[in-house]
């Protein structure tokens, strides 16, 4: 067979794209459901979504300790007991505190999910929270954050999000050591009464759960154990005077963090499309600028990317890479050279037509089979989006010009709103 | 049940197809038997470093990804210290594409001192960001010489020195390539919503023509019996203390290889395990415990390894769990307890199967290692373990002179 490697095999552009059907519907006491029936295993994975993020705790670790806290014993099992039992089943239960919610999701074979759904209700309506758990919980939670202060990367996070959203908010991440002091086991109970509630709670399903999991989980969650409505949330001052260079300095480091970013808006914004493809051309995939110039013409760094971060009531753009000293001043200067760039030069068509073509196939990646829709589909809840929000994205995907591009870099990466922070020498 | 249908190659290529109509997505998988057990104690750190080139240009095409990214596809790979594995998803319509690119670096990489000279730069960052600037980063750079003393298990996958990176010539390179890199030292796995007839047919067009290579037929000398206790002990500005101990235990292919990982799921599998609830929830030593073994092709490591909490000593957490050894090297696990950690397993078998990539990659593995069918023999091997199995497994496992402790001290 005589074969030309030279050329390309001929290809096939994406033209289509299909989110599975998901089915919304409300248990008896008003907890919305959100599922995603697909896949050829019989698992199934539950997200619940509490109002109880680390917004409503106002009190830093508050909502973590809690969330953590809840699989610690409960009025009828111990720990260890609803540690055995979980197990046994071949389950999985993970707890996870973000901003806006505090997540508990269960995975589990499709055939147990009437016992471990019974045990999930146990957790979250009748946790006991010990004294003695929780102090095992904030101990090991210490130790995570002295260890991860050693990371130049770390310090450069919280840097650059205390520069821009202050200390007082949870957006800052600031956190300082008589936190984990001056939390109480009755801030816990509180907290877990007022947020573990019916009211503004969402659970997401994923997979294979059964013809008869509308019935469980009116069963287990259906009814109304609290009236309680969900804390206020607090936005970000959004007027504080912001630093526009950081420099966190650790003497013994080998190599230093830079984040280099810009402020930006939340994902309902008009031009958030339009800037997620921007950053993917900057540095949001393997073949982007930063990556092609500063890892892959002059090896200064193992991996440099920028990514956009969105929350309910903010988001920022921001560069992220580790060098190492000497290299330092050189890779800043060649990413703002890059950004420059995306201001002052039209984005040529081959360029544009490779990063539409991988954003398109990552688009069918992230959307492929249940699980993987579900957790993109989270990211709605917050702003109460619709699903038509992804067809919106894959349709400016299509469409979007080197033009459009180049005006979003000049409105948005202006010299003098980048923030350049640095941690280690 | 997975479904697989195989062909080989007269070039010696293995070419494996699973079929997933789920998806409208394909996984090339591509395997090559080459790891960090294949270098030279001179040379280490080399078929990590090769990872980075393949990226850099083959004989026909100048750049490996953005042909890629063109039709919607993604690629990574990963090394081992026995196998360097390539994988790329892409639109199953564009599945001819990931053929083109990967049959024409199985065929001759593009060899440029360009490229090397910059990957070079790039695994010594790495190095720096993953080993040296983390903290605990160093502990397979100090556990695994103290371990090994023949086998070349005695370096980890980046290498045991920078130099040795530094130092590497665009000859080292090709001569690497042509010992290892052949269609007779790799298996082809390809996954998803795919045609096994079609596959097969792409396959022989693209990768037919490549010649069979004569490879490196050095022998990897065995680790002898260790006979005595190691200790090590270093001092690091980390803020807790970690103690880290290994016991040799047998390969990927043994017989016992289900029962010693069964042994490890009794000891730290979940939250419920042994050690997490004795040392860390009951007792307070720790806050952090793990046990788990290797699964290595030659004979590898059992771990067992925890991070203290403050005011605990590290030679009463060495104690606490030695305590833990003793008992299950003592006392047979229960039916229930043994029953446990089989349905954990299976449940995450099944978990397994639910990406198409992860089963490519699995099932080349399973090839190299015999034959990908096996994969599906997986959960009754593990059905298979007794109590009384476990029992002389720990036995055999937990002797203090097979074992080798790090004590990691925090010198804050």
């Amino acid at each position: 067979m005589k074969i030309n490697r030279h050329e390309a095999p001929e290809f096939k552009n994406i033209d289509a794209f299909e989110l599975l059907p998901i089915e919304t519907f409300k248990l008896n006491n008003g907890i919305k459901v959100h599922l995603m029936q697909a896949g050829s295993q019989d698992v199934a994975k539950l997200d619940f979504l509490f109002p109880a993020g680390s917004v409503q705790a106002g009190k830093p670790l508050l909502a973590s300790i809690t969330n953590k806290a809840l699989s610690e014993g409960t009025t009828n099992m111990s720990g260890a007991e609803v540690s055995e039992k979980i197990d046994f089943y071949g389950a999985f239960i993970g707890q996870q505190a973000s901003f806006h919610h505090s997540i508990v999701t269960l995975v589990s074979l499709t055939h147990f999910l009437p016992q471990t759904l019974e045990i999930l209700e146990d957790i979250i309506k009748n946790p006991v929270f010990e004294q003695k758990e929780i102090d095992t919980l904030i101990n090991k939670r210490k130790q995570e954050y002295l260890i991860e202060s050693d990371k130049v990367k770390t310090l450069a996070t919280r840097a650059f999000t205390q520069n821009l959203y202050g200390k007082e908010h949870p957006y800052g991440n600031y956190v300082t050591m008589d936190d984990f002091e001056s939390l109480t086991r009755e801030d816990v109970v509180r907290f877990h009464q007022k947020a573990y509630i019916p009211k503004g709670t969402h659970i997401i399903i994923s997979g294979q759960p059964g013809n008869d999991i509308k019935a469980i989980l009116n069963q287990r969650f259906g009814q109304q154990w609290s009236d309680e409505s969900p804390l206020s949330d607090s936005k970000p001052n959004v007027d504080l005077r912001r630093e526009k260079s950081i420099f966190v300095e650790k003497a013994d480091a080998l190599q230093s963090s830079i984040k280099i970013g810009i402020p930006l808006f939340t994902k309902d914004h008009p031009d958030f499309f339009g800037m997620q493809i921007l950053n993917t051309i900057l540095g949001g995939f393997f073949g982007s600028r930063l990556m092609t110039n500063i890892r892959e013409e002059k090896g200064l760094t193992y991996g440099i990317s920028s990514f956009i971060m969105t929350y309910k009531y903010a988001g920022f753009l921001v560069i992220s890479s580790d060098v190492k000293a000497e290299n330092r001043d050189l890779a800043v200067k060649e990413i703002f050279n890059e950004i420059r760039q995306l201001r002052e030069e039209l984005i040529g068509e081959e360029e544009l037509e490779l990063v539409r073509n991988f954003l398109l196939g990552d688009m069918i990646r992230n959307f492929d089979g249940p699980f993987a829709t579900s957790d993109n589909y989270k990211g709605l809840i917050d702003l109460n989006l619709p699903t038509s929000y992804f067809n919106q994205f894959f349709e400016v995907l299509k469409g979007i010009t080197a033009q459009e591009l180049q005006l979003l870099a000049q409105k948005y990466f202006k010299e003098e709103d980048i923030i350049t922070v640095i941690a280690g020498k | 049940m997975i479904n697989i249908e195989k062909r080989t190659l007269s070039n010696g290529l293995r070419v494996v197809v699973h079929v997933d109509k789920s998806t409208p997505l394909a996984a090339v998988n591509v395997l090559y038997n080459v790891g960090s057990k294949n270098e030279q104690a001179d040379k280490t750190g080399f078929a990590h470093l090769f990872e980075h080139l393949m990226f850099g240009g083959s004989k026909n095409i100048p750049s490996y990804d953005a042909p890629l990214q063109m039709v919607g596809g993604d690629n990574n790979a990963w090394t081992s210290c026995d196998i360097t594995n390539y994988y790329l998803t892409l639109p199953a319509a564009n599945l001819e594409t990931g053929f083109w690119l990967e049959s024409d670096r199985m065929l001759e990489l593009d060899f440029s001192e360009k490229s090397l000279e910059v990957q070079r730069k790039v695994v010594i960052e790495e190095f720096k960001q993953r080993y040296l600037n983390q903290p605990y980063g160093d502990i397979p750079l100090l556990i695994s010489p103290l371990a090994y003393k023949v086998h070349p298990y005695q370096w980890p996958t980046i290498g045991k020195d920078i130099a040795h990176i530094e130092n590497a010539t665009l000859d080292d390179v090709k001569s690497f390539f042509y010992s290892h890199y052949a269609p007779n030292n790799a298996v082809l796995c390809v996954s998803g919503n795919v045609v096994p007839e079609k596959v097969f047919q792409l396959a022989e067009k693209w990768f037919g023509a490549i010649p069979f290579r004569e490879l490196d037929s050095k022998e990897i000398r065995p680790e002898p019996e260790q006979n005595e206790e190691r200790q090590l002990e270093v001092e690091r500005k980390v803020p807790a203390d970690m103690i880290h101990k290994v016991f040799h235990i047998g390969q990927r292919t043994d017989d016992d290889f289900y029962t010693v990982d069964l042994l490890s799921d009794v000891l730290s599998n979940g939250p419920s395990a042994r050690m997490n609830q004795s040392l860390v929830k009951e007792q307070q030593l720790f806050s952090d415990v793990n046990a788990y073994i290797s699964g290595d092709h030659h004979p590898g490591l059992f771990t067992v390894t925890g991070r203290l909490l403050p005011g605990t000593t590290i030679e009463k957490a060495e104690e606490a769990i030695q305590v833990e050894l003793d008992k299950i090297s003592s006392e047979m696990v229960s039916d229930y307890e043994l029953q446990k950690v089989k349905n954990k397993i299976e449940s995450s078998l099944v978990f397994s199967e639910i990406s198409f990539l992860n089963k490519a990659m699995n099932l080349a593995s399973f090839e190299l290692l015999g034959q990908a069918e096996n994969i599906n023999d997986e959960v009754n091997k593990y059905q298979a373990v007794t109590a009384q199995g476990i029992l002389d497994c720990a036995q055999k496992t937990f002797r203090p002179t097979n074992s080798s402790t790090l004590y990691y001290r925090s010198s804050k």
